[in-house]
């Protein structure tokens, strides 16, 4: 074992501890941005983690048409020859309506609020281990991206960017233990927190705190963005209250809250870029 | 840790290794998730290079993985390079002398370090700053750690065919 603090090895992972070390204070200390290490990691990476999205996603499809083989098989016979004709024509169409439909569900949001500014962006990987409930997505600062930014789909909200790098993001979802955002029950206006929690995070819900305890909240209640404070836009839709439970100090309720989105089926996301105040 | 070119390839055979269980792990439309639950075999990649590597080379490998894993971690950056780093070098030195190179060994210096890792994170970042209860560290740590060790054979495997494939051509 002393012959190993003499050799090339133990001089690398001196050096190697340094950086670690280095890296682990200067994002202790700076708030927003990937470190230098973890930004350069990222932008080799990513390209990688599209490709695999891309292979992953060309299976998956292939188990879907196994899957409903014995269903389509009939409806196939018939179609068949008509399809062999046209089969180029239905590939080139339905890439077209898929992105279609997402620019329409852009342009019905663009309308509903006509101060956003989007940017549309693909999730390409999920974050290790079971503590958080986070993904990246393929565009960064390059993208015009900062940190807050909101980020939806039509059905409303799936988080904020927690952390920007030159090609990628960080997304923090609205399950996720470590979000926070001002809240208003869409009925009643009443103010409130929504926020994620550790024994929520794994049913796919989270919390909306600091209810008073003679607020008129009912279960089916939609939960959306306050506005409050700028940093996330007014109106977006987070979640509709499950149930509500007193909390334990007895002084305040909570609601559980179901999010408006299906956190485990999107691929597809809109990045709010810049919004008007109206808080 | 001699620096021949067969040991260069086949770091750089590790490295494909560890590339394609990071993918794995983090690709989205592939989730690898059994009731909600999803597995973290890094720990396990590690112990297994530890043990049939020894500490350099598997604290080198562990400090790349470190930084990799970062990059889709939220919180802060550099405290899984320098966790996995560590862990390398420490299960390299125990395993030198206290453990055989079978399936057992890496399984169980794998769970060890699975478990410090998470109660590292559990401590002094969710319990600190989120308040999460001992009950939800407990459950946690746990089911990840039962459904990791169903996925790590594999890796034990791969890293032993890797091992057994260089050490052949150099004898």
């Amino acid at each position: 074992m002393r012959e190993f603090f003499r050799t090339k090895t133990f001089l690398f992972l001196l050096v190697a501890a340094l950086i670690s070390l280095s890296v682990f204070f200067y994002t202790a200390f700076t708030n927003g941005n990937i470190s230098a290490t973890s930004n350069a990691a990222g932008v080799i990476i990513t390209p990688i983690q599209n490709g695999t999205t891309g292979v992953a996603g060309f299976f998956g499809n292939i188990y879907g048409y196994l899957y409903r083989y014995n269903a389509l098989k009939a409806e196939n016979e018939k179609l068949k020859s008509e399809l062999r004709e046209t089969k180029d024509k239905l590939r080139d169409a339905e890439e077209i309506q898929d992105e279609n439909e997402h620019l329409r569900d852009l342009l019905g949001l663009k309308q509903k609020n006509k101060s956003f500014d989007f940017e549309m962006a693909e999730i390409i990987a999920v974050n290790i281990g079971n503590w958080s409930n986070v993904f990246t997505i393929d565009k960064g600062s390059l993208s015009g991206l900062k940190q807050n930014d909101c980020v939806i789909t039509e059905d409303g909200m799936v988080g904020y960017i927690s952390e920007v790098g030159s090609t990628f993001s960080e997304v923090v979802t609205v399950i996720d233990p470590s979000m926070q955002a001002g809240a208003i029950v869409s009925r009643t206006r009443d103010v409130a927190v929504a926020q994620g929690a550790f024994d929520l995070m794994e049913q796919g819900k989270l919390k909306l705190s600091y209810i008073k305890k003679d607020n008129d909240i009912i279960a089916g209640d939609i939960i959306e963005t306050s506005g409050l404070g700028g940093v996330f836009p007014k109106g977006v839709p987070i979640g509709t209250v499950e149930k509500i439970v007193p909390e334990s100090h007895g002084i305040s309720n909570y609601a559980i809250i179901k999010p408006t989105v299906d956190l485990n089926n999107i691929s597809k996301v809109f990045v709010i870029k810049s919004f008007k105040i109206t808080g | 840790m001699r620096y021949t070119r067969e040991n260069y390839i086949k770091w750089a055979a590790y490295g494909m290794l560890l590339l394609v269980l990071f993918l794995i792990e983090t690709a989205y439309r592939f989730k690898l998730t059994v009731l909600g639950v999803r597995p973290d075999i890094i720990p396990f990649f590690i112990a297994a290079l530890a043990l049939y590597e020894g500490p350099g080379c598997a604290a080198v490998i562990g400090f790349i993985s470190g930084l990799l894993c970062d990059f889709v971690q939220p919180g802060l950056d550099g405290f899984l390079p320098l966790f996995y780093t560590a862990a390398g070098l420490g299960i390299g030195f125990v395993s030198e002398k206290y453990f055989r190179k079978n399936i057992f060994s890496a399984l169980l210096l794998g769970a060890s370090a699975s478990v410090l890792l998470n109660l590292l994170r559990f401590i002094f970042y969710y319990a600190l700053l989120f308040n999460a209860s001992v009950l939800t560290g407990v459950k946690i740590t746990f089911s990840e750690l039962l459904l990791s060790l169903l996925f790590s054979p594999v890796v034990y495997y791969g890293v032993r065919l890797i091992n057994r494939h260089f050490d052949d051509e150099e004898e």
